[in-house]
């Protein structure tokens, strides 16, 4: 009788470590993307339901572990793009680089003659160019983004997800968040 | 045990549905019951389906729009089809229509979605309408043809 009551005892402790283990994991990853996007209260609470709700699903399916690979690859192969406030696991290319065009000034009036978007640096004219591809830019949106670094983990959890499912129903529901 | 709980949690969902208007308010339970009535399912995409309503819900009632949520929800409810559409695609088995939109299935020689859905634009409209004023994530859960 002793030994059963430390048992199931030992059952509920080992659930309730489950159960916050696993919420503080997606807790974690909402905390990551919104410490870094400065979300508010409500954007907060939407992208850790959104987070939950995609471990939640994997968890139904049986695919835990492929989320769990899937976060592992968010937490550690994401970055915060401070400029832009924005969390990601691309390599998000910035508008920030500054494009030397040779051609001497004093004022940026003078570079404006030769094209309207140079203006004066440094006594030379230049143009804000992206710094992955260097092509003239005046938008970050026009760098691009690179490859998701967590492509195959994500293809491999929906993966995972459509083989469990009946009717491939997982993205009626909605997909798993994508990478912010 | 086990089979018994189910019964009883799915006998309390139908009486919550039929003393709506007294107390219980809307039940994910019963919308992903006759969801999977409709598109099929195993009892895991029916768990998936009521994830999916409570994060709904849970971004309405962080959003102050509870009340829009359940209107809207309610008047889904009561007035929603099953409705089946054609894809186009043409299929053997229900792998041939991975490339369809979600939710597909072979049935015949065609691929189709099965879905709950508004069976006119103008049904639940002002719901609708109160749902998305108040709802910032612009969001629709619920279809309509």
């Amino acid at each position: 009788m002793h030994a059963d009551k430390m048992l199931s005892g030992a059952l509920v402790l080992g659930l309730l470590v489950a159960a916050s283990t696993s919420c503080s994991r997606a807790k974690t990853l909402c905390g990551l993307v919104c410490d870094c996007q400065h979300c508010n209260d409500w954007e907060e609470t939407q992208t850790c339901d959104q987070i939950s709700l995609s471990q939640d699903m994997a968890s139904s399916y049986s695919c835990d572990s492929a989320w769990d690979a899937w976060a592992d690859c968010f937490e550690n192969s994401g970055n915060c793009y401070d400029s832009q406030a924005k969390y990601s696991t691309r390599d998000l290319g910035s508008c920030n680089l500054d494009v030397s065009t040779g051609i001497g000034c004093q004022a940026t009036s003078e570079c404006t003659t030769h094209d309207q978007t140079y203006f004066c640096s440094n006594n030379v004219c230049v143009y804000r160019a992206c710094d992955n591809t260097q092509q003239p830019c005046t938008t970050n949106q026009q760098c691009g983004q690179g490859d998701d670094k967590c492509n195959q983990a994500s293809l491999t959890l929906l993966d995972c997800e459509r083989q469990a499912s009946d009717v491939n129903v997982v993205p009626v529901y909605g997909e798993m968040p994508a990478p912010p | 045990m086990k089979s018994g709980v189910k019964w009883s949690v799915a006998a309390a969902a139908s009486l919550c549905v039929s003393l709506w208007a007294i107390a219980c308010g809307p039940t994910g339970g019963s919308y992903c019951s006759d969801q999977r009535d409709c598109m099929g399912g195993n009892d895991q995409d029916e768990d998936v389906c009521n994830s999916w309503f409570d994060y709904q819900k849970d971004i309405a009632s962080t959003q102050g729009c509870k009340d829009e949520f359940n209107a809207y929800f309610k008047c889904f409810f009561d007035l929603a089809k099953c409705v089946t559409t054609n894809t186009g695609h043409v299929c053997h088995v229900k792998t041939d229509c991975e490339e369809s939109p979600a939710g597909a299935t072979c049935d015949g020689a065609e691929c189709v979605v099965k879905t709950l859905a508004l069976q006119d634009q103008t049904e639940c409209e002002q719901e609708k309408l109160d749902y998305s004023n108040c709802n910032k994530l612009g969001e629709d859960p619920f279809p309509s043809q």
